[in-house]
């Protein structure tokens, strides 16, 4: 896939969009006094992908590097869906 | 034409950055007769009047382009609380208070209403507050779950940036308390707001 400005600007919505699901499951476990560990690890990745996808100034990427992005945010989307208790 | 903006608190909360990311290239400074900023935070409505503010006149540019905010593609334009006022009332006399900021520019371009809208939280204060969560871990009894709970306030201080860009309110307040209750409990007190 060629990723475009846009289709980046749109993953990194998409990785937003996940790490405010993620961090109301975290809320909603501390809240309930349930374990938070995978959520935890999952946010920790995301706000590393989302950061790199933020600070790309210098275009260290090339699209393998997105699509592997994308891939990531997927699984971590995945993963969540296997894990929430809401 | 499409209006864009982008909004960037400052790190001391004393003022925002308003980006105006159009493209006014071909645009008559002359025919933008009206521009207004409009701050909805904590229920409240606050307005104020760039052109107003640049002089009354046009804004700055020439026939051939508008450069509200400047002429370089990184200047931008300074929003103190003062600035924004209900009635006659500023939003606040020094800094802006940490919430979830709706904040709308209207223009009017040869006749033509355009604008463009933007949903922020504005988290500095609790950014210089957590910001002291390190000192709290004692190198010579090192407490790895104190630490790893402080990665995670971190973590979900990115999350309530985030909901505030997405518009999420509900979640941007719940985030919010929670990471406020997380730094009061460590003894955290506000900087400005107290």
């Amino acid at each position: 896939m060629v990723w475009t400005s846009t289709d980046i600007a749109n993953l990194i919505l998409v990785g937003k969009d996940l790490g405010v699901h993620l961090t109301e499951s975290i809320c909603n476990k501390l809240d309930l006094g349930k374990p938070i560990g995978q959520d935890a690890d999952m946010l920790y990745l995301l706000c590393d992908i989302v950061f790199a996808l933020e600070n790309d100034g210098t275009a260290v990427f090339d699209d393998d590097d997105y699509s592997y992005f994308a891939e990531m945010i997927s699984r971590i989307e995945i993963q969540r869906n296997r894990f929430r208790i809401i | 034409m499409a209006l864009q903006i982008y909004i960037v608190e400052a790190d001391d909360a004393t003022y925002f950055k308003l980006y105006d990311q159009t493209v006014w290239v071909g645009y008559d400074h002359d025919l933008l007769t009206a521009a207004t900023l409009t701050v909805v935070y904590d229920g409240t409505t606050y307005t104020h009047n760039i052109l107003a503010h640049l002089g009354g006149g046009p804004v700055l540019g020439d026939a051939t382009s508008v450069n509200m905010c400047g002429s370089s593609v990184n200047s931008y334009y300074e929003v103190h609380p003062h600035d924004l006022l209900s009635g006659s009332t500023p939003l606040n006399s020094t800094y802006f208070p940490d919430g979830y900021y709706d904040i709308t520019l209207a223009v009017t371009y040869n006749a033509g209403a355009l604008s463009a809208n933007s949903t922020q939280g504005f988290l500095s204060e609790t950014y210089q507050m957590a910001a002291q969560l390190p000192l709290q871990i004692d190198l010579n009894n090192f407490n790895y779950e104190e630490n790893r709970l402080q990665f995670l306030c971190i973590a979900m201080l990115q999350g309530c940036k985030w909901a505030g860009e997405l518009g999420r309110s509900t979640q941007f307040t719940k985030f919010t308390d929670k990471v406020n209750d997380f730094l009061e409990a460590r003894d955290i007190s506000g900087i400005w707001s107290t």
